[in-house]
């Protein structure tokens, strides 16, 4: 088996040049997983934020329906406010560091267990949602990994089995990734069957979803209603789906399958936006699959094509 | 990291296990695995006068019930069906107690528990809630003036609460 980090080798043209931040070289392990950490890093400040109404929001459900699930059942009750405050406070700020690479030994870890405890408090409340379990254990991988020597405000020096250690953490990176999928499609052929691959069952989830989400008053999609209206759809996007379920753990043989599973594994995403207006984060903004793609060449080159430009342009305006 | 890494992919693939549950962060993606033939799903229906049907009715926002999550409203409602009607006339009160709290802008005199039943695709083949799918569970009214909720179980929307 291939190694996702192996991929795109031959795409690190600029190896060993000096970068914007990276010590390590572009195209190396250690440099994937440090434009990695900042990725996952900035959605993690992103999603925090955009989450904190919704953190707030605990506040005011009643205290009797909490039901702890994942690392929440430490808690033998729900939390005073003061201390929930100071948990979301501390993870946010946490994501700060960790995107910049600050203290990552220690501060790292912390981020992790902190994010796990908050994420698992909001799950706590009779609904366990299914959109945040892959960047909560990313986390942890990024936090075991050397993942500050690059892209860092101060970008650690590089230690003996550095490389090594970072090679095996874009490998569970990925391997944590394809499992989740795989799970999700060995549910379906373990309760409903292979019969699920006819469609039908789709098809009227598709329908019952927008139905209840109508009934609830929450906004639901009109594609998704008009598209289950027919038959013949609903038998290959339920193939597609299961091949992209269960195939997931092709994505770790070679770059070109883990490039074509990313692609499919999106439109998958996509489709369930359209069709059922749920919007899976991680994956559609492409953070859940960096661990497969040069995101580290990319960005480099990126840098490298804004400094021409910038160059360009002070050479047509000097002065 | 290899242990690390290790256990985290070993407790990612324990759901393959026959007996997996649905946890955090560690789940068995339950979703799509349901026949959904025919379900029976809950809801909350506010109404702005005693009496009217619940064709007339207007679905109680999921802020009122739980947060701005819909699914964890859905949740809120089904579990208090569940928990018989006690749990309902609680959740009644509670939601009742919210909506008076930011002044009741929709003019709602009553809250009912709903219970839906419907095949998916009739909806989808009639355009609308086939006949007689829905049916009160448990109504509550609401007292704006006084900024509290009296639980009326004889008077129920449809006929009588369960």
């Amino acid at each position: 088996m291939t190694r996702p980090s192996s991929l795109e080798k031959d795409e690190g043209e600029g190896r060993g040049s000096a970068t914007l931040l990276s010590r390590v070289g572009v195209g190396s392990d250690l440099s994937r997983l440090g434009a990695i950490r900042v990725l996952v890093g900035l959605f993690s400040v992103i999603y925090l934020c955009a989450r904190l109404p919704n953190f707030i929001s605990l506040f005011s459900i009643p205290t009797h329906r909490f039901a702890p699930v994942g690392a929440a059942r430490i808690l033998s009750e729900v939390m005073p406010g003061v201390a929930f405050g100071l948990l979301i406070m501390a993870t946010l700020a946490l994501s700060i560091t960790f995107t910049l690479g600050i203290g990552h030994r220690y501060l790292a870890w912390a981020f992790a267990f902190l994010n796990l405890l908050l994420i698992s408090y909001r799950n706590s409340w009779g609904m366990i949602f299914h959109t945040e379990n892959l960047w909560v254990l990313h986390l942890f991988i990024l936090a075991a990994a050397p993942a500050d020597r690059a892209f860092a405000k101060r970008p650690s020096l590089e230690a003996p089995g550095d490389q090594k250690t970072a090679r095996w953490a874009l490998f569970f990176l990925s391997a944590l990734t394809v499992a989740t999928y795989f799970v999700a499609g060995w549910a379906k052929v373990k309760y409903v069957g292979w019969t699920w691959l006819e469609g039908a069952t789709v098809q009227r989830q598709v329908a019952y979803d927008n139905v209840r989400k109508m009934l609830l008053g929450d906004y639901y999609s009109p594609l998704g209603l008009w598209l289950a209206k027919f038959d013949l759809p609903w038998g290959p996007l339920a193939g597609l789906a299961l091949l992209v379920e269960l195939g997931a753990p092709l994505a770790l043989l070679s770059a070109r399958f883990a490039r074509t599973w990313v692609f499919l594994a999106w439109s998958f995403h996509v489709g369930v936006i359209l069709t059922m207006g749920i919007f899976f984060p991680y994956p559609v903004l492409g953070v859940a699959y960096a661990s497969m793609l040069p995101v580290d060449v990319w960005w480099a080159r990126y840098a490298r094509g804004s400094k021409t430009v910038a160059q360009k342009k002070s050479g047509d305006f000097p002065g | 990291m290899l242990v690390v890494g290790a256990l985290l992919l070993g407790g990612t693939l324990l759901p393959l296990a026959p007996k997996a549950r649905d946890g955090f962060p560690f789940s068995n993606y339950p979703m799509f695995t349901s026949p959904r033939e025919f379900v029976r799903m809950t809801s909350m229906v506010g109404l702005k006068e005693e009496g009217i049907s619940l064709d007339q009715g207007k679905a109680v926002a999921p802020r009122d019930v739980a947060n701005d999550e819909v699914m964890l409203a859905a949740v809120t409602i089904a579990r208090a069906v569940a928990g018989g009607p006690a749990a309902m006339a609680r959740l009644c009160q509670e939601v009742a107690e919210r909506i008076v709290a930011r002044g009741n802008p929709e003019g709602w005199k009553a809250l009912v528990v709903v219970e839906h039943a419907f095949a998916p695709m009739d909806y989808i083949d009639q355009g609308k809630m086939p006949e007689g799918s829905a049916r009160p569970l448990h109504r509550c009214s609401i007292d704006s003036e006084l900024s509290t909720t009296k639980k009326n179980p004889e008077h129920s929307a449809g006929g009588g609460s369960k």
